[in-house]
Parts: C-alpha cells; structure tokens; sequence
C-alpha cells in the first residue's frame, strides 16, 4: 500500500458491520482520526491502515476524535490515542464531565466481562493525557484543528449544542450505579445526544462526516441547528460521511441541499444490530440523492460463523435470531488531486461494496 | 441408610428438548419414593454439561416483552469481542434469574450434552451471572477519580 501523496486528499471508511472509524489525510502527511473499529485481524483498523503504508502515527496523526462514546465506534481508539503520541484528543464537552467521567470508572472498574466494558476505552485515553496536548472539546462551530502551512486545512465541529450537552448529562444520571445494585455492564443510550458532525476544509476540498448525529422534534438540535447556523464554514462538501448509518433519523434533506454538492460522493457503515441500518428504504433515499454511494458491509455477511452441527441446530430451535455482529471489515478508500483528479478515485476492499448492492 | 435423592432442576429449554424428543425413557420417575427421601430442589445447581459443545458469554442490550437482544462472546473460540448476536426468548431464563434480567447483564450461554437416566440428551442453558453489588467504597473511589480528572481536564482543556 502506497501513502496518498503530499498534495493528495484521502478519506477513508472503515467498518465490519458493527463498527467505524475514519481516517482523513488533510495534506502534507498530517492524518486526522475520528472514531476506531477493529479490523479481521482485531486491530484497530485505521492505526492497522496507517501503518500497512509505513506511516507513524506518533508522528502523522495530529487529531484524533472520539464522535461520541457508543461501542461501534469506540473500540480500540485507546490503543490508537496511544500510538498517536503526538495527537490532539477531542470529545464532547459532556464526556469530560464529573457525572460521566464517575459512571465511565464505576463500569470499567468493576466491568466482569470478558468483552470487557466500553468506558475502559475513555478511562484509559483520560489516564493517558497528562503530557500531551490539551483536549480540545467538540461543539457548534468550533475549530478544532488549523493549520496554514504549505498545505492548508481546518476542522471544524459542527455539534453538539450546549443544549444537546445537557440532555446528554441528565440521560446518563439513569445509569449511576446507587449501593448495592448488582454490578452490570454498561450499555449504549439512545438517542445519541453528543454526536460530533466535523467538516474539513483541505486542499481546497470540503468534507462532511456526519458522525451518528440524529435529527430531533426541536429545529435547535441536531442537523436543523446545524444546516441554519451562520457560524458552519461556508462551501459545499464533495464526500459525506453519512449519519448514523443512513438512517431516517440521520436525514435531513437540506444537507444534501444545502451542505453538500451535487451528487457528492456517499460512504456510510451498516449497523448489523436492531434491525439493522441502512435499511432498504434507507439505502433508495440516499440513492435517489447521489448514485455514488458505498457502504462498508455487505448483508449478507451477517450469517453466523460455522459450527458443530448439533450447535447450529440447537441454535435454531432456541434463538428468535442469531447473527454475526462483526462481518469482515470493509474499507473505502476515497483520494484526490485536487487541480489534477476531476473527481473522487473510489477503491473498495475487503467486504466494502456498492450502496445499490444493499438494495 | 437411604441417599437423598436430588430431582433434576430442568429449565424450560430442557422441557422443549424432552419434548421434541419425545422424552422417552430419559424421565425420571421420583413417584415410587417416600417423599421425606426427596431433597427440595437445588437452588443453583442447574444441569452441567457432561461434554461442552458450545459456550458464549452474554451481555443483554435489550429487553423486550417475550425476548431479549444480547451481544454474546465466543468463549469456546477463545474470542474476547462480542462477534454475534442473538435475540432469545425469556423463556430461556429460569424464574430464578429472570429478576436479573437488564440491559448489562451478563450471563453464559452453553449448549452441550449431558446424561439422565442413562440417556444422553442435548441441552442449551442460560445461566446469568450475579454479580458482587456496588459498595459504597467502590463508588467513592470512582466519584474521587472523577472529580480529580474534570478538574484536570477542565483546567487545561478548550
């Protein structure tokens, strides 16, 4: 594998189906991470990536985003924090809160399984930030990451509000453990009150990651805030990162209208859980919008792994449903030369396919 | 001097397997036997595998009226991610543990065969896990961490 070239944008999208992360090369060699999934080898996918091409993450990432604290997007990430010694950590504002940050080491501390609990991976990265980079905290229109050497860019954060900041304080109050409550793991909440929506402006293109960022009733929150805000850096992306797995929820039609380009280039990672994400209707929306749309995962990888033959089927008389929550890893990798490339290059690898393939 | 004699704790998997086998002679007939010779049934002591086919480990993520989602870890495989997911039914769970039964809760699923009566039969058995309660100290050690790093955090973070 060959690293993008100094004057080279690339966005990369990594998911086995359960699982997300990015990887963006802003120019120049400057890397920016947002999220960690694992990979087949159970790497951390976009760390794995960065050093197939013989790149050093202590050297070359220079941001590294935690988008919000779910477990398909948080896995490994404090393996990555750790190799990216010279990285900038940013999150919410919430996460560094009292209230969460005593709920994260309550579960971590006193986590029993053997997956092991998805605060760990918080607690660790806070235990590691003494020495390096002060934490930059995500929210509406803020630079995150500027940098105006001979390869230009910014990243901007787009959510979340200080309102959304604090429902996302009160919903996690449900799960402070009280006195002689049986210890449990710590589960996902939802809605997902803190998703990071970043944009990056480099080498004169615009980039749109939509993290899990979910529309809500109220027009302050959510995408409504974000595509009305007069402080968003102005420019229409040419690569959305769709939100939160192409969902109806992650929708808003003036995104596409407003924020990105003309069929604009639409990568997204399925959810094999609940249901599962995108579904049909979901995968025809974007498609109706851009016919350049890829996905991470195929459906059909969801089948369980082979067994004994007398475990499948006693499988089958007692599960309602049973499937693979982590398929093969897939990756999309985007690259452009801006004033040389007329458009995105597209290659797909591993289980990554065309979004029409999950119609 | 007569043996106490340990009735079987069969769970609701265990019935459906007798069932769909026809149950046969793997019944055990206790009817015969004075009834001050019958042990109450053991509380948490369920069926043991005698050959372990198959073992994950659970953790609930939802729970539904008649069913619950988890996320489960190959154990046998020697995984330590959860790399599939299943919905089961409650009625998996025996009564004694369905008071466990929450988003986070943790419990092994195993499927494997065992004897009774002289019989071999296959068997699937969720078993949840109780685990020690918070303690106070625990929880004051967290709240301590805690407020030491928003400080920290808050001071030098922008």
């Amino acid at each position: 594998l060959l690293p993008p070239l100094a004057d080279e944008i690339e966005v990369s999208l990594f998911g086995p189906g359960y699982g997300e992360a990015v990887a963006v090369h802003l120019g120049s060699g400057d890397w920016l991470l947002v999220d960690s999934c694992l990979n087949d080898d159970r790497q951390p996918a976009a760390l794995a990536y960065l050093k197939s091409m013989g790149i050093d993450p202590g050297q070359a990432v220079k941001l590294l985003v935690a988008s919000h604290w779910h477990d398909d997007h948080v896995k490994g990430i404090a393996d990555v924090f750790a190799a990216s010694t010279s990285a900038t950590f940013s999150c919410a504002w919430a996460m560094t809160q009292k209230e969460f940050l005593q709920i994260a080491h309550q579960y971590q501390a006193s986590d029993n399984s053997v997956a092991g609990s998805r605060t760990t991976e918080l607690v660790k990265i806070i235990n590691l930030l003494e020495g390096r980079p002060p934490i930059k905290w995500t929210g509406a229109d803020k630079v995150l990451l500027a940098s105006s050497g001979r390869t230009p860019y910014q990243i901007t954060s787009l959510s979340p509000s200080d309102l959304r900041a604090q429902l996302f304080l009160k919903e996690i109050a449900k799960l402070v453990p009280v006195p002689k409550e049986t210890r449990r793991a710590a589960v996902d909440i939802s809605p997902n009150h803190v998703a990071s929506a970043l944009w990056v402006s480099a080498l004169g293109e615009d980039i749109l990651l939509g993290s899990d960022l979910e529309e809500v009733a109220d027009p302050n929150c959510g995408w409504s805030a974000i595509v009305s805000s007069t402080g968003r850096p102005a420019g229409k992306a040419g690569v959305f990162k769709v939100a939160h797995h192409g969902s109806l929820t992650g929708h808003n039609d003036d995104v596409w209208s407003k924020m990105l380009t003309a069929q604009p280039v639409a990568i997204l990672t399925p959810f094999n859980k609940s249901g599962g994400l995108p579904r049909t209707a979901d995968v025809q929306r974007i498609l109706e919008k851009t016919p350049r749309g890829y996905a991470t995962a195929r459906p059909t990888s969801k089948a369980a792994v082979k067994r004994d033959k007398a475990v499948e089927r006693m499988v089958d008389s007692v599960a309602i449903s049973f499937q693979r929550a982590q398929p093969k890893c897939g990756h999309i990798q985007l690259r452009k030369r801006p004033g040389v490339d007329a458009t995105w290059r597209v290659s797909l690898d591993g289980n990554a396919c065309e979004l029409k393939q999950l119609a | 001097v007569a043996e106490l004699v340990q009735p079987p704790r069969l769970t609701n998997a265990d019935l459906r397997e007798v069932a769909s086998t026809g149950g046969g002679d793997v019944k055990l007939n206790y009817s015969n036997l004075s009834p001050d010779l019958i042990a109450p049934p053991a509380p948490a002591l369920p069926l043991k595998p005698l050959q372990l086919l198959q073992e994950w480990e659970g953790t609930v993520t939802e729970v539904k009226d008649e069913s619950f989602v988890c996320d489960l870890v190959d154990i046998t495989a020697g995984h330590s991610i959860p790399e599939e997911i299943a919905e089961l039914p409650i009625d998996e769970i025996s009564e004694d543990d369905r008071d466990l039964l929450r988003p986070g809760a943790l419990f092994r699923w195993t499927i494997g065969y065992y004897e009774a009566g002289g019989v071999r039969r296959k068997t699937s058995q969720v078993q949840f896990r109780r685990l020690p309660m918070w303690r106070p100290q625990d929880l004051k050690k967290s709240e301590e961490w805690a407020d030491k790093m928003a400080k920290f955090l808050a001071a030098t973070g922008s």
